[in-house]
């Protein structure tokens, strides 16, 4: 049993890691760890109705 | 798009969430348009300059990229790639790599298409609710023909040819893009297909919104639909159940988030809660885990493809026939046509899938665009020949916009009081795919794809095992939250910034 990480995963948009665990011939669990919070939810609260087409196409 | 849609629901105009407009059918068109050309660059982009390095070997003399960054040094696995060991030379990765030159321009004029309409891209300012900012005038369609390759529907095909594949999308799909992913898929098909032993395959279990109104039917081009494929046999075996958005619900067990004692985990969109709680026990990551009711799903454009084809085999949707069509075409090229290709469809749930369904999805999409364009010319003068509606003013109202991204199925959920926010809830394509365990423990989609997958443990071991894990995460091309990193040589604090919502009023 060992485990290993790819951190990060390259050329994809966007920060990814994920944990692997391998028995020594295949991998037997993963693990996605998406490391940055996003936060448009919080963002557009109480906010006009009409700024969040603005807002929310940044993601 | 899902935002603006989320808009036109709240506000009354389409009950569907698709922003289906009967008073400004140019605006669906229009809003078709951008979305479409969004969706051929970024499927573009996506082989050529973020998943075709995978299975290009760049270890030979004569490479074009030798030594340059950060394709050179990059992990090589050269039993796996084109060309494959023992190949005579390097001129069919030499082929490739120039292509992804040629495909950087191509990618800029689908930019441009769309920004003709949209007037930027991305994140475009044209969309509003009840339609769109922009106007139909002779100079847009003119120039967008040009750019797609589709001169006249008299002329025929004429601009579409291999001499103009530098220089129209249309061109450069049939004549460069096609050619180059039946070069590489019969090669990395051994190792990526349902039924090799690589892994890749993940849950089969595929989820769309559907997307494309029909401006005169509302009739979604991408159906939506929920497709059961983890049986091995397409007839009797895979089931397509009608979507319905009600059926969704995020679990937040294993994410960074507040279960509020269990009240805020497997809620619905429209009612969802974001309350982050970094280093909760247990949790590993800040996506959530959407599932549809209760099962874990796939989205993107392997579940379209799927599920549309699906739709015109099992059930002789006509609507649906160009993707049959397509899928046919591809079956046939790569060979996994033996007893039937309904029979090799399940070789589809894999890495090589998902890279084929983007380029059928790409070509079935621009092909589509051309007659939608000459639609705009053929509306009656008489109501509906509007790009925007008045909306009522709002007040107190909820709603839910719902469309496909290039990367997969897209909502967004928000409730209005008093004339502002009350609650707004996103669920993105990538969040689908790269979701952690839900609250039964279950894997998301790429985590099931990752288990299993052979580990190697030659000389080369690490390099192989880090690109076989690189290509199946990256055909699932992700898109996570990102932010740009400033980093001084002594790791000194510049300056902090926070975010914080309005107050309430």
């Amino acid at each position: 049993m060992a485990d290993f990480k790819v951190d990060p995963v390259t050329r994809i948009e966007g920060h990814l890691s994920v944990e692997l665990t391998d028995t020594g011939s295949a991998i037997s669990n993963a693990k996605c760890e998406c490391q940055l919070f996003r936060g448009f939810e919080l963002i557009l609260k109480n906010r006009k109705p009409t700024d969040a087409p603005i807002l929310a196409q940044r993601i | 798009m899902a935002s603006v849609r989320s808009l036109d629901n709240a506000f009354g105009i389409d009950p569907n969430g698709y922003g289906y407009n009967t008073n400004a059918r140019k605006g669906v068109i229009l809003r078709n348009l951008v979305e479409g050309a969004d969706l051929v660059m970024s499927h573009i982009t996506h082989f050529y300059h973020l998943a075709a390095l995978d299975y290009i070997n760049t270890d030979y003399s004569d490479c074009p990229i030798s030594g340059v960054p950060p394709w050179s040094p990059k992990d090589n696995d050269t039993a796996t790639m084109v060309p494959t060991a023992g190949g005579t030379t390097g001129d069919t990765a030499t082929t490739l790599i120039l292509h992804y030159v040629q495909a950087l321009n191509i990618r800029r004029k689908a930019h441009e298409m769309a920004a003709l309409i949209s007037g930027k891209q991305p994140c475009q300012p044209m969309l509003l609710p009840g339609g769109v900012t922009s106007v139909v005038t002779t100079a847009l369609t003119s120039n967008f023909n040009t750019l797609i390759g589709d001169p006249d529907a008299s002329i025929g095909d004429s601009w579409i040819t291999a001499a103009n594949s530098g220089k129209n999308i249309l061109s450069f799909i049939n004549y460069v893009y096609q050619p180059d992913i039946l070069l590489v898929a019969p090669i990395i098909s051994g190792f990526t297909k349902a039924s090799s032993t690589q892994g890749g395959s993940g849950v089969a279990k595929y989820l769309a919104y559907g997307t494309f109104p029909n401006h005169s039917t509302g009739t979604l081009y991408i159906s939506s639909g929920f497709l059961d494929a983890t049986s091995g046999v397409v007839s009797p075996g895979w089931t397509l159940s009608t979507f319905n958005q009600g059926n969704i619900a995020e679990h937040i067990k294993y994410s960074y988030y507040d279960e509020g004692g269990g009240a805020n985990t497997q809620l619905h969109p429209s009612v969802g809660v974001t309350k982050p709680q970094y280093g909760k026990s247990g949790a590993y990551t800040w996506a959530k885990a959407p599932r549809y009711n209760g099962n874990v799903a796939e989205v993107g454009p392997l579940a379209r493809v799927l599920i549309n084809y699906a739709s015109a085999a099992l059930h002789g949707n006509t609507n649906v026939t160009v993707w049959k069509d397509t899928v046919d075409y591809v079956m046939n090229a790569l060979g996994l046509n033996n007893p039937s290709i309904l029979a090799n469809i399940p070789e589809l749930r894999s890495v090589l899938g998902r890279h084929a369904a983007r380029f059928i999805e790409a070509k079935v999409i621009a092909t589509a665009m051309t007659g939608w364009l000459r639609d705009i010319h053929s509306q009656p003068l008489t109501g509906g020949t509007y790009t925007h509606t008045p909306i009522p003013s709002g007040a107190n109202n909820s709603g839910y916009g719902l469309t496909e991204a290039p990367r997969g199925a897209l909502g967004h959920w928000i409730r209005i009081a008093g004339r502002r926010i009350a609650n707004y809830q996103c669920v993105v394509p990538t969040t689908w795919n790269v979701s952690p365990k839900d609250d039964s423990g279950v894997n998301g989609p790429i985590e099931k794809a990752l288990i299993g997958t052979p580990i190697d443990t030659g000389a080369s071991s690490a390099a192989i095992n880090r690109l076989r894990v690189g290509r199946i995460i990256r055909s699932f091309d992700p898109c996570i939250a990102c932010t740009v990193h400033i980093v001084t040589p002594d790791r000194k604090t510049i300056d902090k910034f926070e975010v914080s919502p309005l107050p309430e009023r």
